[in-house]
């Protein structure tokens, strides 16, 4: 295919409003722990000015990440979700 | 930089004939990932072979968990490798603001291609409607769910065109 402009700054709008869409299943996975390692690191930069304690990083992280044998509630089981979320 | 294009005055595309305006639509085609495309593109390039579609334009999003977008132009796709000469434009339609707003209908985290058409296939129909008068004037999808809820399975519903 041939590309005719470089750039798509100034074109003129296409759409007219916000398209519908049928629901998307998603693998959130990634995003997911790219999420928690963010939050991680923000409890760490926490510890290092010395607003949060080890102890409290330990309790704190485990609550809200869970372990390796508790994998916490962030993720949906099976790692994925539909969007938008089923009518009840 | 190349000159922008207004919509009215579609040129040439790869030395073929002039885009019919009445048949031009965009299609958002959700996807795991951008990297698993290759069956689209083999689907593409038959529909471009076999001159039901033409491509106007095309491009890979992926939305973040931020609210943010990533557009990822199809050249820079390994997915969509196998259009590499196939007829058709790319970059010449969708403005920044199109991919923002289309973008905007998607959940985080997903993976879709925005694609531009001219749907050639119908070409017979539109000049016919234009001889007799008219013009095709508008047209809309369907959402799935809508046609599940008014013929549901087993009554003759429309298939969900997977081939089994």
């Amino acid at each position: 295919m041939k590309r005719v402009v470089s750039s798509r700054c100034h074109h003129v709008d296409l759409l007219r409003r916000r398209p519908v869409l049928d629901p998307v299943d998603v693998d959130r996975t990634d995003w997911e722990a790219a999420r928690r390692v963010d939050q991680l690191q923000a409890l760490l930069r926490l510890v290092e000015r010395g607003l949060l304690s080890a102890e409290e990083f330990e309790v704190v992280s485990s609550s809200a990440f869970g372990t390796p044998s508790n994998p916490g509630p962030a993720t949906a089981a099976g790692g994925t979700s539909q969007w938008p979320p089923p009518a009840s | 930089m190349q000159a922008r294009r207004d919509i009215g005055q579609l040129g040439p595309v790869a030395d073929g004939p002039t885009p019919d305006l009445d048949l031009v639509e965009y299609l958002v085609i959700s996807v795991p990932r951008l990297s698993s495309t290759a069956g689209i593109a083999s689907a593409l390039k038959e529909l471009v072979r076999s001159a039901h579609i033409r491509i106007l334009d095309l491009v890979g999003v992926e939305t973040g968990h931020d609210g943010r977008y990533v557009a990822i132009e199809s050249e820079e796709l390994a997915g969509l490798a196998e259009l590499d000469g196939v007829e058709g434009e790319v970059g010449g339609m969708l403005s920044e603001d199109d991919l923002a707003l289309a973008c905007s209908a998607l959940p985080p985290g997903a993976s879709a291609l925005i694609l531009v058409v001219e749907d050639r296939w119908a070409g017979l129909l539109a000049e016919a409607a234009r001889h007799n008068g008219g013009r095709i004037i508008g047209g809309e999808r369907i959402p799935r769910h809508r046609l599940q809820q008014v013929r549901p399975a087993g009554t003759g519903a429309p298939g969900d065109g997977h081939r089994t």
